[in-house]
């Protein structure tokens, strides 16, 4: 069964969520965007935004996942630049063509 | 060295009456009620329906507090606090970019309640419901698996009674002492009294202090309830707060916050700030006795305000007025009644003796602050709200309590007093300036 997530509604769904838990304008909201840099992020609000993709998108992330995903012994400093927007909605997208094939 | 002094230079509120520190002694001085039934949630099963909330909700809550974000880590306690912060912070005139951040503590009290909020009560309840199994029996492995993906992670954030301290140091670069008190009834007289003494023993310049509490929910009447501290007299809710009056059953439960930026004097001089008043003296004791119950002796009240009034080396018959504990329960008021005596003497029958929770109710760990209010505008506007409610006098409270009117009248040194449960007590001395 294929999920009926189009690439747009994936955006609009996790750009209101970001919205929502950093309370920033939708237009800051860009793929390439650093959440730690550019939106302010800090780590309860990582948790936060977990929560509420974990709620929207009915999947569990766990601990670990998304450093993971973005890539395997960065720096924290690297982790910074490449921790975007663009990553979390392309981790998304793996997350559920991956439920698509269970 | 000559002795620091310390002064009130901000003032914010948020009170049953609503937001600003003149809404509140405006409806303060014209003994207006603010009880009403409660409308937040179904309180019709309870023995009390009644209380003293501030008029906004939630909603309306965030959209006060500058910090949008910080919002979702809030409690209702929470926001109270840091949106009178805010008006605080902005009447004081500081620029807090032009005080030395070290030198700036915070000292709130705090009653730490923020799971009882209404919200979080509901889901957690539905999350009960939804952990059923089979004949509805209850699944407490569900119970808790369910709470890891339906309650939001950041919920515990709402709930440490450090919290409302935190944002508030956050908001205004305050890196010195951070403290939060948490002693019940008199857990703001406590966070202010030791502000005090964090300026007059130089430890800090500016100290960003006061109290805030938000018990006007289900868990927070239940909890007053099932103690039997609180007025059931749902039918006459406008006039069932009536400390020292002989027909009275209990208080009234209160919602609020205050914050005062208290200031060392030649600081606030230095920078033309204008002061509101100056504290004089700050006391607290412990009953040692029993939970809830005072001793008929009332020791530790005595002693606090002794301990006060010998700290600002005052002698009694210069005090002009005292703003009471006064709940309204059958045993503080009586027992305070005694203690003034016991420390005042003959002049205790010359002191007007008032009680704001006649008003606004029993504020809890903000109690002391917005009682401390009542105090400074009196002292600027040299009147003494009344206690309202009062129609039948007891033998056992025999003072004037000024009833029903406010009262024009000079006043230069107010006595604030806070008792809680646990035996605390606590008394704050200001002077006007």
């Amino acid at each position: 069964m294929t999920h009926n997530y189009t690439d747009n509604k994936i955006f609009t769904i996790i750009q209101d969520i970001i919205v929502e838990a950093l309370r920033i304008d939708p237009s800051k909201v860009e793929p390439d965007a650093r959440f730690i840099i550019d939106l302010g992020t800090e780590s309860i609000d990582v948790l936060d935004i977990r929560f509420r993709i974990e709620a929207a998108f009915g999947f569990k992330i766990s601990d670990g996942e998304v450093k993971r995903h973005i890539g395997e012994d960065l720096t924290a400093k690297e982790i910074e630049e490449k921790f975007t927007v663009g990553s979390l909605i392309d981790y998304v997208k793996e997350r559920l063509a991956e439920k698509e094939t269970v | 060295m000559n002795a620091r002094r310390v002064v009130i230079t901000g003032l914010g509120v948020i009170s049953p009456y609503g937001i600003g520190a003149d809404n509140y002694w405006n409806n303060l001085v014209k003994g207006n009620s603010a009880a009403k039934m409660i409308d937040t949630f179904d309180a019709s099963g309870l023995p009390t329906q009644f209380a003293a909330p501030v008029p906004l909700d939630d909603q309306q809550l965030d959209h006060l507090v500058e910090n949008q974000k910080s919002t979702k880590t809030m409690s209702r306690a929470i926001k109270l606090a840091v949106i009178s912060a805010q008006e605080a912070a902005k009447n004081s005139g500081l620029d807090f970019n032009l005080t030395d951040p070290f030198r700036v503590g915070v000292s709130i009290g705090a009653g730490g309640l923020g799971l009882w909020d209404l919200e979080h009560s509901k889901n957690m309840l539905q999350i009960v419901i939804d952990s059923t199994e089979e004949e509805n029996k209850l699944c407490y492995a569900k119970v808790w698996q369910n709470q890891l993906t339906r309650v939001h992670p950041l919920t515990s954030l709402k709930a440490l009674p450090n919290m409302a301290a935190a944002h508030i140091a956050i908001n205004y670069n305050a890196r010195g002492h951070c403290q939060t008190i948490t002693t019940a009834c008199t857990s703001s007289t406590q966070a202010i009294g030791e502000a005090y003494r964090l300026i007059k023993y130089d430890t800090a310049d500016v100290v960003i202090t006061g109290g805030s509490d938000s018990m006007v929910n289900p868990n927070g009447m239940i909890a007053f309830s099932m103690l039997g501290v609180i007025s059931k007299n749902n039918a006459e809710f406008e006039n069932a707060a009536r400390p020292f009056d002989k027909r009275r059953d209990g208080f009234m439960v209160g919602e609020g916050s205050v914050v005062f930026i208290l200031e060392e004097y030649e600081h606030c001089r230095k920078r033309n700030g204008n002061p509101l008043a100056e504290i004089l003296g700050y006391a607290s004791t412990c009953d040692a006795y029993r939970l809830t119950d005072e001793p008929a002796e009332a020791w530790g009240a005595r002693e606090a305000m002794r301990l006060v009034l010998d700290e600002a080396m005052v002698n009694p018959e210069e005090v002009d007025s005292i703003n009471a504990h006064g709940t309204g329960t059958q045993m503080n008021d009586k027992n305070e009644t005694f203690a003034i005596k016991k420390i005042f003497k003959d002049h205790a029958y010359r002191i007007p003796v008032n009680s704001t929770k006649s008003m606004v109710g029993h504020l809890v760990a903000a109690a002391g602050a917005i009682e401390l209010t009542a105090c400074v505008k009196s002292l600027q506007q040299q009147v003494i709200h009344p206690t309202i409610n009062y129609l039948v006098p007891d033998p056992d409270c025999d003072l004037d309590y000024v009833p029903n009117q406010c009262r024009e009248t000079a006043v230069k040194l107010v006595l604030s007093n806070s008792f809680g449960f646990g035996g605390q007590n606590a008394c704050l001395l200001i002077k006007s300036i």
